[in-house]
């Protein structure tokens, strides 16, 4: 019992981002649930929603003991994490176990880790650690954007698309807090533009290719790829503004799409908890934007702001791409939504990245109020 | 401090701008509608099945025996039922009403195994409506949504009674095959080729399904089509057969059956009951069959459609006309069977061409042990001393005795014949005893009996007179006329023995691939010893001989009657007997084999008129065949044109 003292959540951490990840990580296990149901009987606990259970339960414990850290003891062994992460990237290149025609998980008996999941951590760490303290001119920029190309080279190499896309953006986070000038960001903004046709016709595979014609006419080729498109805006109408009530199972329209409980989960939500839910999900993260940029706002240094700002974005942006691609703002990428979607190494990485943010949020300054509810009730 | 405040405020906005976006876009796709054509009401999107049209079957002159024609099918949707008993059984009154169909037959149809299969999945309660019943059904009874009425084409049969075995029919899926039926991409209430070439050449016949993506309302109604991958139509399937020929020997054969039985009843004053008979012809080029007609026959009309009390009625007949004489029964061989044991004779030196042996009307045979008890093996005539193209000519029954059983001389040396076991090895080298492998399901094989056989079936041991019996083709040996089609072929054409079939061609659009000629295996026998087997057939047909009866006119031609005796002897001794006449022709470069099975007959005597006249319409259809201009008669893919050599090349390749 004494050990679960270390689990107690620090005095200063947010309760606003613990209440919104806590609920999208219930609505998350439902979800699953729900996803992996096939034709009555339906079991109480389906396989995959019992193991999503247990990576939550050990992102969770991750989370709690990482919340009651200093996170700026991580600044120093920043350039070791690096080295690491990228190491092991370069491993799932060779030894990782190929599922759906990529090359992206390390199997391990009975559970598979994606170490890209957690190459989003890394970066966010690293970039934030190197960036703190240095002034954002041309030297140190070009070095934060080596650390980028190389994670995003290795995580492309697999391929995966969708986690390359967020890196980027968590990257962009960090750049952005840093305080680089507007300059430099829309040259960067422009030449992404203009690089774009480029890396489309060297880097994108068939598939994206396939998946970005789809997203332009869903009709391209409806028994394919167009159909998941085609079944989520099916599932979305059929989820009305209250939804059709939660554990459809093989009623769900989504029956037939493989990703309905990762990539297409936004339309599971909108399908079975209605509008209500969608947005419902939406609101949760939009709490977990808005307590995470005011923790950067905060936070006591100016390691602890890039991270923050870097952390945010990562779980907000991938939570936007995901909810995008359901509702036919976004081609399929393949990115899960943070908290909800299945998947153990996505779930645990998220939670670590909150226990993160609310270490930072646990190393601020008190404001006034909190010192005066501190004095109250302390 | 300033300025990054600045930045994580202009992130904030960046963040509240894409949240109203998606949230919006979010509004807009559930509540408002991305897509008016997909309405509220549970529209869906469903993946519909295609079925393809299934290809027509054609004579060898492109004369359409089997084709599909527009009829529509009354289904009910279990599933889609009322659940309440009450309510469930008012709909069905209701559709007992309208339709005539009687509430227990539909009932039952619900409550069959497909239906448990899958209960989404129509099960039709009548098929073959017309169109105007279809129109009056759909509006009567449209306010039940359990209710189809889809359009279903039914399958017709021609030809009358020359065809349906070969032909066959198409049925719906069973209990016990729907499930394997539906792995392969077939709706659980398809059609399925059950019998005939319907059955074997299913795959190709029926094409290949396609799918539609569409918005169906509840009831499975479509609304819209969104997209569709086509079906790929069946193709048509050619057969060898021809379909004048056919129509000649099944006329020819009904002659022949009831000539037979006139003289069983005139002479013997017996009445039999049933008479059967077949006739088989097959290119001995090829193996592909140009005619195969059974009595008694029925009218394919029967499978037509929904097979009915018609198809009740034939299966109750005691003279079983569902059963192809030809390939799905088994009889004694009777003396055709002697140039077999002829040609393996001459091949394992036994005899040669010159050969001779007395026949006094029987041969003698006296007890091993005790040599005051004899046995005596009669023969159909006293023949007096005869070479081996005489054995055959004459079919003398005691040339054969010797050939097969050998004979101890009372004065001189024992006369070796081949014995039981050796006569057995021929007779499988020849390809009896097993199927032919026909492209047509349900064929018979016939048996060859050795020794061992005996011992295992009756505890007996093989008798002398036994391995006597067997080389005139009686006793336990047993074949279908299209065992002895094939290894008669074998004689005629140098030793190939063919798996016959009837397909030709398969026609997909203007794309013809021609069904490959398959060899079966050859015979061991040089060519000069079945020059020699050939040229006593000749003899055969020659006035002095048996087989003259056969020989049409203007053609010279091989053949060899069969007599044999089966059942059980009457008071006075004698037997019922079955009429047999194996025929090659033209003499000089057989093209054709033809096989006459009369079940009450004499072979010279009935069986053999009956080759004649089929021999004749062959030959005068192909004088027609060659000199009508091209293009009047539409001769497909007809390999055996391409002559004798060209045939060997395609066959040798499409041997395993």
């Amino acid at each position: 019992m004494r050990y679960l003292a270390l689990l107690a959540p620090p005095g200063r951490s947010d309760r606003w981002l613990w209440a919104a990840v806590a609920g999208l990580v219930l609505l998350g296990l439902a979800m699953v649930h729900s996803a992996s149901l096939g034709p009555e009987p339906h079991p109480r606990l389906s396989a995959a929603a019992a193991r999503q259970l247990v990576y939550a339960v050990v992102g969770v414990v991750g989370m709690l003991a990482l919340a009651r850290q200093d996170y700026r003891a991580l600044r120093g062994p920043a350039p070791l994490v690096f080295a690491a992460g990228a190491a092991v990237l370069a491993l799932v290149l060779v030894f990782g176990t190929a599922e759906f025609g990529a090359r992206r998980w390390f199997a391990l008996g009975p559970i598979s880790i994606q170490p890209s999941e957690f190459a989003k951590l890394v970066l966010t760490i690293t970039v934030a650690a190197y960036a703190a303290g240095r002034r954002a001119t041309a030297v140190p920029l070009g070095a934060a954007f080596a650390m980028l190309a190389v994670l995003a080279v290795l995580v492309m190499l697999e391929p995966d698309l969708g986690t390359t896309l967020v890196l980027v953006a968590g990257w962009i986070g960090v750049l952005v807090a840093w305080g680089i000038s507007w300059r430099v960001l829309g040259t960067l903004a422009g030449s992404g533009v203009a690089l774009g046709p480029l890396a489309f016709a060297l880097a994108v595979s068939d598939y994206q290719r396939e998946r970005l014609a789809v997203f332009f006419d869903p009709g391209h080729d409806p028994l394919g790829s167009g159909y998941n498109l085609q079944q989520a805006e099916v599932a979305l109408h059929a989820g009305g503004l209250t939804g059709r009530g939660l554990f459809g199972g093989a009623e769900s329209h989504l029956a037939g799409v493989a990703a309905r409980s990762s990539d297409f989960i936004f339309a599971l939500v909108g399908e079975e908890l209605g509008l209500l839910g969608a947005l419902t999900v939406l609101a949760l993260v939009g709490i977990v934007a808005w307590r995470g940029l005011e923790t950067a706002r905060t936070a006591p240094d100016g390691f602890g702001r890039l991270l923050a700002a870097g952390l945010t974005v990562t779980i907000v942006s991938q939570a936007l791409l995901n909810a995008a691609v359901s509702i036919r703002l976004f081609p399929a990428t393949g990115i899960p939504m943070p908290f909800v979607s299945q998947g153990g190494s996505a779930l645990v990485t998220m939670l670590l990245a909150v226990g993160l943010l609310q270490s930072i949020a646990a190393h601020r300054p008190a404001s006034a109020r909190e010192r005066w509810t501190g004095e109250r009730w302390g | 401090m300033s300025t990054t405040g600045g930045r994580l405020r202009a992130l904030q906005i960046v963040f509240a701008a894409a949240f109203l976006l998606v949230a919006a876009q979010s509004v807009r796709m559930q509540v408002i509608g991305a897509d008016a054509t997909l309405g509220g009401n549970g529209e869906r999107l469903r993946v519909l099945p295609i079925e393809p049209s299934r290809g027509q079957i054609l004579d060898r002159n492109g004369v359409v025996m089997a084709w599909n024609s527009p009829r529509f099918s009354l289904a009910i949707v279990p599933g889609d039922l009322p659940e309440q008993p009450e309510a469930r059984r008012r709909d069905l009154l209701r559709v007992e009403a309208e339709s005539g169909v009687a509430y227990s037959t539909i009932d039952a149809a619900l409550q069959g195994p497909l239906a448990r299969i899958d209960p989404l999945s129509p099960v039709a309660v009548r098929d073959s409506v017309e169109r105007e019943e279809a129109v009056r059904l759909r509006a009567a009874l449209a306010d039940i949504p359990a209710v189809r009425v889809v359009a279903r084409p039914i399958r017709e049969y021609g030809g009358g009674d020359a065809l349906p075995h070969v032909l066959g029919y198409v049925g719906p899926l069973t209990a016990d095959d729907a499930e394997a039926y539906v792995d392969r991409g077939y709706a659980l209430d398809a059609r399925v080729g059950r019998a005939g070439v319907e059955a074997t050449y299913e795959e190709a016949l029926r094409g290949r399904p396609g799918s539609r993506l569409a918005v169906a309302d509840p009831s499975g109604r479509v609304l819209d089509v969104r997209s569709e991958d086509p079906a790929e139509a069946g193709a048509d399937l050619v057969l060898a057969l021809d379909l004048d020929l056919q129509q000649a020997a099944q006329a020819a054969l009904e002659r022949g059956v009831r000539s037979g039985l006139a003289t069983v009843r005139a002479e013997a004053g017996r009445e039999p009951p049933i008479a059967t008979g077949a006739v088989v012809v097959m290119d001995a080029r090829s193996g592909k069959l140009r005619a195969l007609a059974t009595t008694p026959s029925f009218d394919a009309q029967v499978f037509s459609g929904v097979p009915g009390e018609e198809l009740g009625d034939l299966i109750a007949d005691p003279a079983r006309p569902l059963v192809h004489r030809g390939f799905q029964e088994v009889r004694s061989p009777g003396s055709i069977f002697k140039p077999l044991v002829g040609a393996a004779a001459l091949e394992d030196g036994i005899a040669t061409a010159g050969t001779r042996i007395t026949s006094t009307g029987a041969l003698i045979v006296r007890n091993r042990y005790d040599p005051s008890v004899v046995y005596r093996f009669g023969d159909w005539a006293a023949h007096g001393t005869l070479d081996f193209a005489g054995g055959i000519a004459r079919s003398s029954d005691v040339y054969f005795y010797y050939l097969a059983g050998g004979y101890d001389e009372d004065d001189g040396p024992p006369f070796e014949g081949l014995g039981a076991e050796r006569l057995a090895w021929w007779a499988e080298t020849f390809g009896l005893g097993r199927p032919t492998g026909v492209d047509l399901p349900g064929e018979a094989s016939g048996l060859v009996p050795t020794p061992g056989w005996k011992r295992e079936q009756t505890g007996d041991e093989w008798l002398l007179g036994d391995t006597y019996t067997f080389g005139i083709g009686q006793g336990y040996l047993t074949t279908t006329p299209l065992e002895m089609a094939v290894a008669t072929a074998a004689i005629a054409n140098g030793g190939t023995l063919w798996t016959p079939q009837v397909a030709e061609a398969l026609r997909q659009g203007e794309q013809v691939t021609p069904v490959a000629p398959i060899v079966a295996g050859r015979v061991p026998v040089s060519a000069e010893h079945l020059a020699t087997v050939r040229a006593a057939m000749r003899a055969a047909a020659d006035p002095e001989g048996t087989a003259i009866t056969g020989e049409p006119p203007g053609i010279t031609i091989g053949g060899k009657t069969g007599t044999a005796e089966w059942g059980r002897p009457y008071a006075d001794g004698e037997f019922d007997t079955h009429g047999w006449y194996a025929g090659f022709a033209p003499y000089d470069d057989p093209e054709i084999v033809v096989i006459v099975y009369l079940q009450h007959g004499v072979g010279s005597t009935h069986a053999g008129p009956v080759a004649r006249e089929v021999l004749a319409a062959y030959f005068e259809q192909e004088v027609q065949r060659t000199r009508s201009p091209a293009g009047t008669r539409a001769p497909v893919g007809n390999a055996a044109g391409a002559g004798a050599a060209a045939d060997d090349t395609a066959a040798a390749e499409a041997t395993p």
